[in-house]
């Protein structure tokens, strides 16, 4: 995506206003994100500019979330710019590679934006691994770092097996030391939860319900002769007891587990896909251990 | 009855387990020692990712293609694992076993609580 130098002519474009001052990884940051993809929505073949006056912040983990509602409306022949972005907005959006324009992570928090196709899982596997395992992360045990990557792994598996998408995945983070904290986000721009569910026969009145079922151990749209996958129930199990936060927006359905408290919301207008969005507490002392051991021989 | 092991990070060339094709190729290998006959010996040396998308495609589906006593005669006790390994293949194999028993309840069960939700 680009900022175009110097004045812009907005005379060949048409507008959109990004509408929020502050767009975090929250409901409300959501909500305005899919009504942002809503409004794109409206047009094809057609250049459009978002005008970015009135915002003054972004997580910076939410360029995924940006590149996947740009090439949704580019895969209708839209041709999309950013107008009056805020210098620190852009630097940052340039440092995570959501942004064309070098700009160079000096202190290495970004975790760049990164596009994957669905049979990446290896590709997708080595970039957590390698953008992730970080000499920043000391205070996480090893047994939380398994957890981590297990449950990451198994998110983006169920990404390329349900989403039908027909843009890439986008995936990316932020690593706050400060606070104690990675974010990272992974954004499908599927057929959504709900869809997903729907195609596999399992029918809910709300998305919302669809995440909530979704969200359980044993729950998965995968079915046939493979038994399901666990990896959102994982992740949920997971920030629950790290003191994190796990949300998912999925089409007009969001869920979010923030220190334990679960909350379920309708947005406004539908965002174009799935994504999931990890926060995790890198100040996390905890160790994670089995609770028992597994004796090889009766496994079968 | 040949006890015939199958390291797994030979086949799929790396200790990256997670693509579920990769799986699919490990569960060729496992299902045709055991229709041969045979005792497969699975070796977890060498892995050091490993999702259960991964485990399911491998393992997970011969629970609907053998009963469980033919599995454990022609399965043999893991090999070269550590902990985890053992963990999350435990965790597939419970699901898995679950799952191809009892399909028909299991779907009744999720019929019941969605009719439930609807009232």
């Amino acid at each position: 995506m680009s900022v175009p130098r110097g004045r812009a002519s907005l005379n060949d474009r048409l507008m959109i206003d990004i509408g929020d001052r502050e767009i975090r990884a929250d409901v409300t940051g959501f909500d305005a994100l899919a009504k942002l993809y809503a409004e794109l929505s409206k047009f094809s073949h057609t250049n459009l500019g978002i005008d970015c006056q009135g915002l003054g912040w972004i997580d910076a983990q939410l360029g995924a979330c940006l590149l996947t509602i740009v090439n949704h409306s580019r895969a209708i022949g839209n041709d999309i710019q950013l107008f009056n972005i805020a210098s620190r907005i852009q630097a940052i959006l340039q440092k995570n590679k959501t942004l064309l324009g070098r700009r160079a992570d000096v202190h290495g928090t970004t975790i760049p934006i990164t596009n994957f196709n669905k049979d990446d899982e290896v590709k997708f596997s080595k970039f957590t691994r390698s953008r992730l395992m970080r000499p920043e992360m000391p205070k996480m045990s090893a047994g939380l770092k398994s957890k981590f990557f297990e449950g990451i792994d198994e998110l983006f598996a169920n990404s390329a097996l349900w989403s039908n998408s027909p843009i890439p995945v986008f995936a990316g983070g932020q690593y706050f030391p400060r606070l104690d904290r990675l974010t990272f986000v992974l954004s499908d721009g599927g057929q959504g939860i709900q869809g997903s569910l729907a195609a596999a026969g399992r029918h809910f009145g709300a998305p919302e319900d669809a995440i909530d079922w979704a969200m359980e151990m044993n729950n998965s749209a995968r079915q046939g002769d493979i038994p399901g996958g666990l990896g959102l129930g994982i992740l949920k199990d997971f920030v629950s007891m790290n003191g994190g936060c796990l949300l998912v927006c999925s089409h007009s359905g969001y869920w979010e587990s923030r220190n334990g408290r679960i909350i379920k919301r309708r947005i406004s207008a539908p965002y174009p896909g799935t994504v999931v969005s990890l926060e995790i507490n890198t100040s996390d002392t905890k160790s994670y251990h089995m609770q028992s051991s597994i004796n090889p021989h009766e496994i079968w | 009855m040949k006890k015939i092991r199958i390291t797994i990070s030979t086949i799929v060339g790396g200790g990256i387990c997670v693509a579920a094709s990769d799986g699919q190729t490990v569960h060729r290998a496992v299902y045709e020692v055991i229709s041969s006959g045979n005792r497969a010996e699975i070796s977890f040396f060498g892995i050091t990712r490993m999702t259960t998308a991964f485990l399911n495609a491998a393992v997970g589906q011969l629970y609907g293609e053998f009963d469980e006593e033919t599995l454990r005669k022609h399965l043999a006790p893991p090999v070269d694992f550590e902990e985890w390994h053992l963990r999350r293949l435990k965790m597939v194999v419970d699901r898995a076993k679950a799952y191809f028993s009892d399909r028909e309840a299991i779907e009744d069960i999720f019929d019941n609580i969605e009719n439930d939700s609807d009232d």
